[in-house]
């Protein structure tokens, strides 16, 4: 396969797509009022795109940020949603020992979502095959997150099919502790049913879910999990997370306490913690460990963002082994359809060396 | 003797309205001391619209421990935080060019007896008045405090919008509930004590009885 045809279909990789919390401080307390999913996360609805373009970015206007820059929501109504990400990210590692640097794809693909009546259907085409340690990757055309949701009511609604219950902070650096180490993030989607209650003060969530083996869980874990979040002053919220999983080979419960604050309309902050306890069902070992996030924002011009993050993480608790990072970086949303995110951090695993080393990366984002 | 005792009264009749004189208060502020603010919510996915005008501009009347007069805003100045939702509001919704502004008319709003400039706190209690808005005006109830010497305070307020004629607001989706939470907040206020424009007959003849 030449290399114009790897890109040619690059276009089509997809995995999960989140939302963006931060959007608080503009006092959008839910992800529904962008996207489709109450959840957050993947295709926007029209609302979202005039969100697009009004306050997210930089510059642009209401024709440039329809879906595919053509599907005018007016003519064709709020029926139909279309859209589709392709995210790619170069990463640079140093360290005394050596000096790394890729880029690979992280996710593309389309996405479609029919509503009729209080019934939505929602499915995203085209999933990345291939770990980004590995010198390539190709495309499966599977459906890697698909669900049938039905609007109770304004503020309940079911949805059932394949995708990530709600754990914790809904953003999209899969990377972070909190997500790479609690195996919720990109690749984890898995059968489930949930049901979501966007209230005005206070959410709930609450699924059922089991994951294929397949997946980047690698092991079939059957899970419950609960989320509660309560809207302070409609612009902070404060959440538990709650997480029982039984697999083949393990079984764990998680704890996550989470905070969204928008301190003004420019300034914000996303903090997450969250206890693990494991168990080994072939070892028997139990493991308890600890991963924590702190993110801090501010948009010092429509669309341009400073960032500061920091990260910590206890894998055991029971030995001295610790992860650190404290990086800063930019974020910047030209235009609609485009993202770019840059971090340079410092970091470094006590138990492989004691000094720390560069990590930077520069994520470049489009979405339909 | 007659003609002396008719003096007296006289003086004391004279005196008691120079008393309730000074005690009209003449209250008004400038949009700089202040801000209007409304909350709504646009569902599903309970989106918190929040809006913000510049303050009203309010000509009050403390007459007789009585506070009575008019916030006039400016509905032009509101602004969301979303230029598409503000063109919306203010065009299609409030039509700024038709009906530039709205009033707030407190009645009869009754003051602590010792309410003075110097004792000028009162607790959040509740008003009653009238709001002229988009053309049409309706009674309206709520709530109304100043919280120190300055005259800083807010009149708080909920208001149906198809009562006054303004469509439900509707845009891709989502819709806007009809209740709206409205604040009028000072910073401040500027008093002056005037004449009081007309000293009820109780109140003159109150010193009168004193002398007794």
């Amino acid at each position: 396969m030449n290399k114009f045809v790897l890109i040619a279909v690059g276009f089509l990789f997809a995995t999960t797509v989140y939302s963006f919390p931060e959007m608080i401080r503009h006092h959008y307390v839910n992800c529904g009022a962008c996207h489709v999913s109450q959840a957050g996360g993947g295709v926007l609805n029209a609302y979202g795109r005039t969100i697009s373009y009004d306050v997210l970015s930089t510059w642009g206007g209401e024709k440039e940020a329809r879906a595919f820059y053509a599907v005018d929501p007016e003519k064709v109504g709020t029926w139909l949603n279309l859209g589709g990400d392709v995210r790619g990210i170069q990463v640079s590692q140093e360290n005394a020992q050596s000096k790394t640097g890729r880029y690979f794809w992280m996710q593309g693909g389309i996405d479609a979502a029919v509503t009729v009546d209080r019934y939505t259907a929602m499915m995203t085409l085209g999933q990345v095959v291939g770990q980004q340690r590995e010198s390539y990757q190709t495309l499966d055309f599977v459906s890697p997150k698909y669900y049938l949701s039905a609007q109770i009511s304004d503020e309940l609604s079911v949805r059932a099919g394949k995708f990530i219950p709600l754990f914790g902070l809904q953003i999209p650096q899969h990377t972070f502790y909190i997500k790479q180490n609690l195996k919720i993030g990109e690749g984890t989607e898995r059968d489930a049913v949930e049901a979501i209650y966007n209230g005005e003060q206070w959410n709930f969530s609450a699924a059922v879910a089991k994951s294929s083996a397949k997946s980047a869980v690698r092991d079939e874990e059957k899970s419950v999990s609960l989320q509660v979040l309560k809207n302070i002053a409609d612009s902070h919220k404060v959440g538990v997370s709650l997480w029982n999983g039984n697999a083949d080979q393990f079984k764990r419960d998680m704890v996550g306490l989470h905070t969204v604050s928008g301190w003004t309309e420019k300034f914000y902050t996303l903090a997450e913690i969250d206890h693990v306890k494991s168990k080994s069902k072939t070892t028997d070992v139990e493991t308890k460990s600890i991963y924590q996030l702190l993110k801090v924002g501010y948009e010092f011009h429509k669309g341009v963002h400073a960032q500061v993050v920091e990260q910590w993480g206890r894998p055991d608790l029971d030995t001295g082994n610790e992860n650190q990072s404290l990086g800063a970086g930019f974020v910047w949303y030209p235009r609609p359809h485009f993202e770019f995110e840059m971090l340079w951090a410092k970091q470094r695993t006590l138990y492989v060396d004691k000094a720390f080393e560069d990590y930077a990366y520069l994520l470049t984002h489009f979405y339909f | 003797m007659k003609a002396f005792l008719f003096l007296a009264k006289t003086l004391l009749i004279v005196s008691a309205l120079a008393v309730n004189a000074a005690a009209a208060t003449d209250i008004k502020t400038t949009p700089a001391q202040g801000d209007v603010q409304f909350d709504a919510i646009g569902k599903p996915s309970m989106i918190k619209i929040k809006g913000k005008g510049e303050g009203a501009v309010a000509a009050l009347k403390v007459d007789n421990n009585t506070l009575n007069g008019d916030f006039k805003f400016n509905v032009d100045s509101l602004t969301t935080g979303m230029g598409v939702r503000d063109d919306h509001m203010k065009n299609k919704y409030l039509q700024v060019k038709d009906f530039p502004q709205a009033t707030l008319t407190l009645k009869d709003f009754k003051l602590p007896a010792t309410w003075n400039l110097k004792n000028a706190v009162v607790k959040q209690a509740d008003f009653s008045g009238t709001l002229k808005l988009h053309g049409v005006e309706k009674p309206i109830k709520g709530t109304f405090q100043i919280d120190n010497e300055k005259l800083a305070g807010v009149a708080n307020f909920e208001l149906n919008i198809s009562d006054y004629g303004i469509e439900i607001p509707s845009y891709l989706g989502v819709k806007v509930t009809d209740t709206v939470k409205v604040a009028v907040t000072f910073t401040e206020m500027t008093a002056t004590e005037v004449a009081s424009a007309a000293a009820p007959k109780a109140d003159v003849a109150a010193p009168a009885k004193k002398k007794k």
